[in-house]
């Protein structure tokens, strides 16, 4: 079935993988470089910097805009209920923290609450909303296919 | 609520999940939620089916009345 979508076609997918795997293959490399003083540079944090952030963050947008094998109205409405959720969760976890920042700050006279907006930024990154609208919808997706396997 | 007898209409052709996704495009998990009422289908795929099986498209999905 030709459903309109806007996401990148399949092998897009694909490549997101790869560059989302890439920190795992290069930490040992990196590891035994790291140690050897005589290699520790600017260029090397520069790479690392590369490789373990922008890389993954690059490989899971890519992911998540991807199309599937066979993309039809049954996975799109997966996706739609796994964004649904994560937006939910954003919403939730952003008003409940910053409600419970403003009491701290009130209640306690607490002046510097970095360390909570800190704490808050990391459970409510883009990153990290894209790794959980992942779980939800590659969840799914394992989810049916593991129960339509014995199916006729 | 949506109900369907297309898992009867199946039976009927004798062909399996995978063959009629495949017949009208779709992935077998489709087909597989459909049947059980998880995913209700759009206008387009349910009339896809209804020339499937050449059945009004009635005839394959009805609606359910829910108990309030």
């Amino acid at each position: 079935m030709n459903t309109r979508t806007y996401l990148l076609p399949h092998r897009y997918q694909q490549l997101g993988w790869w560059l989302f795997a890439a920190p795992f293959v290069c930490v040992l490399p990196y590891m035994a470089m790291s140690s050897d003083e005589a290699l520790q540079s600017e260029k090397l944090n520069i790479i690392a910097t590369l490789v373990f952030t922008c890389l993954p963050y690059l490989g899971v947008g890519l992911i998540c805009l991807s199309q599937e094998k066979q993309e039809d109205e049954y996975i799109q409405s997966l996706r739609a209920r796994a964004l649904f959720a994560v937006v939910v969760y954003a919403f939730i976890v952003n008003m409940v923290s910053d409600s419970l920042a403003r009491f701290l700050m009130q209640s306690i006279s607490l002046d510097n609450y970095g360390f909570l907006r800190t704490v808050i930024y990391a459970f409510t990154n883009t990153p990290f909303l894209a790794v959980i609208y992942l779980v939800l919808f590659k969840g799914s997706l394992v989810v049916n296919r593991i129960r339509t396997r014995h199916v006729g | 609520m949506l109900d369907n007898n297309l898992r009867v209409e199946r039976a009927i052709k004798c062909i399996s999940q995978a063959q009629l996704a495949s017949a009208i495009g779709v992935s077998r998990q489709t087909i597989f939620a459909i049947e059980n009422n998880k995913f209700v289908p759009s206008t387009e795929l349910a009339l896809r089916l209804s020339a499937y099986f050449g059945k009004p498209v009635n005839e394959l999905f009805w609606l359910v009345e829910q108990m309030p």
